[in-house]
């Protein structure tokens, strides 16, 4: 059965809400997935609802990341690293040196440089930049530079700002501009005109965006030798509701909610041992480790004194699917064209030999779990 | 009972000398912080030279046991943690994120300067061997296998490599384990406590030695340092990331923290009387603009953990103890070239020819609060 009309998304939405009543995490809209799942999951995207589904999944992450504390916080960090992930600040450290290794290439003395944080936060991977740019000793680099931090939070927009204008690199009389741009209604850029970017990072952003709109924005505000550098986490769990049986076992389910759960979605074994057929060992055990995380993640929760709003559905992704959307959105993905670029010169060297992927796995290739795309834009000859 | 100054030597107001003096003044300012989630701890805690400041004379006779008496209370601090994260399976909240934050700055940054140190010393080695001192989660050695992903030369670096990460606590070793498996670095764990792995450890065993966030927990340093250096190779180095403060130089700076915590008036009346005449306003002079941010900012860290401490859900934690080893960067620098390591930044430039980051760096601008050093043995 497949539903399109928004009010059968909502009792979808409620049907999910039951499923897991009583358990330690609410599921979250079924919007806040990557939208080209959501056919396996019943739910048809049309050009009727499919403003509805964007807006809807929008609402949902925003107020979730505003409900965050210091607590919720924390309970990630441990989560990720009894997953044997680390954590945020390492994809920070990968995605901060390939960032300056752009950076490099484009300088030149007197040249007004500017740099796009999508998804701040706190500013910890501009922080990671500036680290990364003093190790260097590009003091001369950082003056020229123009760093635009979007973030949908004023309070972390200020304390990013505050914290980055401290940074040990920053001499007292030549800053580089923090210009803070908040969002509104996912106008991610706001008037800011087109090719006005030399470098658009982001560092665990893209698995809250279902839609693939942002990557057309981006692909606008990038100059046409620009670079996009992207860290994120990827895992294909959500792909389909068969994946969330093992989920709901691991969380405490009783068997009759998982036994309504699968009838509902028509599910039986078989399910999963296709769906991982298809998938390459390093995505297996990626999406292992995304298990282990959700689970322990889950453990963590039930510590918090105050019950967390942090939902389970996320709009990950695999590696290929966000290769696949940056190319329909205009990106270069061919590595051996990428190769040919004065921007990713010294990056694709990074890339595995044989590669076909522009991918720098973070754990060398033994899971798919994390890693930097680095890319830009495909320029038409 | 107070004990008289040695000929020819002006008294001190109310100094104590002897280890009866110095356990009684221990005792009296417990009654200060009695029940309190955050405690003052033991004196003996203090960086050695702060001593004098608390009117602790440290003299030939007494040092041996000042000397163990901070050891035995910073193993009995460190005990107490790791049983709490044990027992609660969790780390106890004890910094701010700010302070967190700096701290994976000086980890990146630390990671760098490593791997660029071993570029150095690769030359006609076919080992080199790290240790991660005090290794925690392994979040240091982590990011130094990270740094060295991103550059051809250091991925080819690497499979010279070994790193030995050093921790009291199994389960923070077991933390770090998981992560690097997931690298293709080559390391090993060691469960121990630092001094005896050291003494424990031949000459020249290592070529660079890395610790983040360990030295402010040693009152003396003297001693550790010199047999830091007998356990680096000649030509190795000692790479350091720490908190530098002079919060604790005073009991006047520490009664205003005391305030800030909301310490009732009583127990600050208490504090005073117990260091009567060591509790006035001491002077700046010669203390440089950014080593006051510093202390200000050890300070607002202090007062904000207090606060964070209030959200969290109690499961019989450990108490926080406040006076620590804290000292300033320039002190740190001299405590280094005293136990005969190079910390000259031309000399350094030299001997490390392929280090492109600066060998002493402030990661906040106009504060010694967060701070890395590289030193040459």
């Amino acid at each position: 059965m497949t539903i399109e009309t928004t009010r059968d998304i909502a009792q979808l939405d409620r049907f999910l809400t039951s499923i897991f009543e009583g358990l330690p995490i609410a599921p979250g809209t079924i919007c806040r997935i990557a939208y080209q799942f959501l056919e396996n999951w019943g739910v048809r995207v049309t050009d009727e609802n499919r403003g509805w589904i964007e807006r809807r999944s929008e609402k949902s992450y925003i107020r979730e990341w505003s409900s965050g504390t210091k607590e919720t916080n924390d309970a990630i960090e441990k989560a990720t690293r009894e997953a044997d992930l680390g954590g945020n600040s390492f994809l920070n450290t990968m995605v901060a040196t390939t960032a300056v290794k752009a950076l490099l290439e484009m300088y030149e003395p007197g040249r007004r440089i500017r740099i796009c944080d999508v998804g701040t936060g706190a500013g910890d991977t501009i922080s990671a930049i500036l680290d990364s740019m003093q190790s260097y000793r590009l003091q001369d680099i950082v003056k020229q530079c123009s760093f635009y931090l979007i973030e949908p939070s004023v309070d972390r927009l200020r304390h990013a700002t505050r914290r980055l204008e401290k940074h040990g690199i920053i001499e007292r009389r030549v800053k580089p501009e923090f210009i803070g741009m908040g969002t509104t209604e996912g106008r991610i850029f706001g008037d800011l005109k087109d090719g006005i970017f030399d470098l658009i990072v982001s560092s665990a952003v893209f698995h809250h965006l279902s839609f693939p709109t942002y990557l057309n924005r981006i692909n606008d505000k990038l100059t046409n030798d620009g670079a996009l550098i992207i860290g994120d986490w990827y895992t294909t769990i959500w792909q389909h509701p068969a994946y969330m049986v093992p989920v709901l076992q691991g969380i405490g389910a009783e068997q009759e909610r998982i036994v309504e759960f699968e009838r509902f979605f028509n599910l039986d074994t078989h399910n999963i041992r296709e769906l991982d057929g298809k998938l390459r060992l390093e995505q297996k055990e990626a999406n292992k480790r995304m298990y282990d995380y959700i689970f322990h993640m889950v453990r963590e929760m039930k510590t918090l004194k105050v019950r967390s709003q942090l939902l389970l559905f996320e709009a990950h992704e695999s590696v290929d699917d966000r290769l696949g959307k940056l190319e329909r959105a205009g990106f270069e993905i061919s590595v051996e064209r990428l190769r040919e670029s004065t921007v990713m010169k010294s990056i694709v060297s990074g890339f595995e030999p044989g590669g076909e992927r522009p991918y720098l796995s973070l754990f060398r290739k033994k899971h798919d779990i994390a890693g930097v795309i680095p890319v830009k834009k495909k320029v038409s000859t | 009972m107070k004990s008289t100054p040695p000929p020819g030597k002006a008294p001190t107001i109310d100094s104590r000398r002897t280890e009866d003096e110095i356990v009684e003044l221990d005792t009296a300012l417990c009654d200060v912080t009695r029940g309190r989630g955050i405690k003052l701890g033991s004196v003996a805690k203090l960086a050695s030279g702060n001593l004098g400041r608390w009117g602790i004379d440290l003299t030939d006779e007494n040092r041996r046991f000042v000397y163990g008496r901070s050891q035995q209370f910073y193993d009995r601090d460190t005990q107490e943690r790791i049983d709490y994260e044990f027992s609660a399976g969790t780390d106890i909240p004890s910094h701010t994120i700010d302070r967190i934050e700096l701290e994976t700055s000086m980890a990146r940054t630390m990671g760098q300067l490593v791997n660029e140190i071993l570029l150095t010393l690769v030359e006609g080695k076919e080992t080199l061997k790290v240790l991660d001192l005090v290794a925690r989660h392994g979040h240091l050695t982590v990011q130094t296998t990270i740094h060295a992903q991103m550059d051809d030369r250091m991925t080819e670096l690497h499979r010279n490599v070994e790193f030995l990460l050093l921790d009291t606590s199994a389960k923070r070793l077991r933390d770090a384990e998981r992560i690097l498996n997931s690298t293709q670095n080559r390391y090993e764990t060691t469960t121990e406590k630092d001094e005896v792995f050291l003494k424990n450890s031949a000459d020249g065993s290592f070529d660079v030695v890395m610790s983040l966030g360990h030295f402010h927990n040693k009152a003396f340093l003297g001693d550790y340092l010199r047999e830091l250096k007998r356990v680096i190779v000649p030509g190795g180095a000692l790479v350091v990331g720490d908190f530098y403060s002079n919060l604790w130089r005073s009991p006047y700076l520490v009664r205003n923290l005391l305030r800030g915590l909301a310490l009732e008036d009583k127990r600050l009346g208490l504090f005073e009387e117990i260091m009567k005449g060591y509790c006035k306003q001491p002077s700046n002079s010669g203390i440089t603009n950014s080593e006051l941010v510093a202390g200000d900012t050890h300070l607002q860290d202090w007062i904000e953990t207090a606060k964070n401490l209030g959200t969290i859900s109690r499961t019989a934690r450990p108490p926080l103890y406040l006076l620590k080893g804290h000292r300033t960067s320039r002190e740190m620098v001299d405590e280094l070239t005293h136990a005969g390591f190079e910390i000259d930044k031309g000399k350094l430039s030299s001997a490390f020819p392929k280090m492109r980051s600066e060998p002493l760096r402030r990661i906040t601008s106009g504060s010694d609060f967060a701070v890395v050093m590289v030193a040459k043995r």
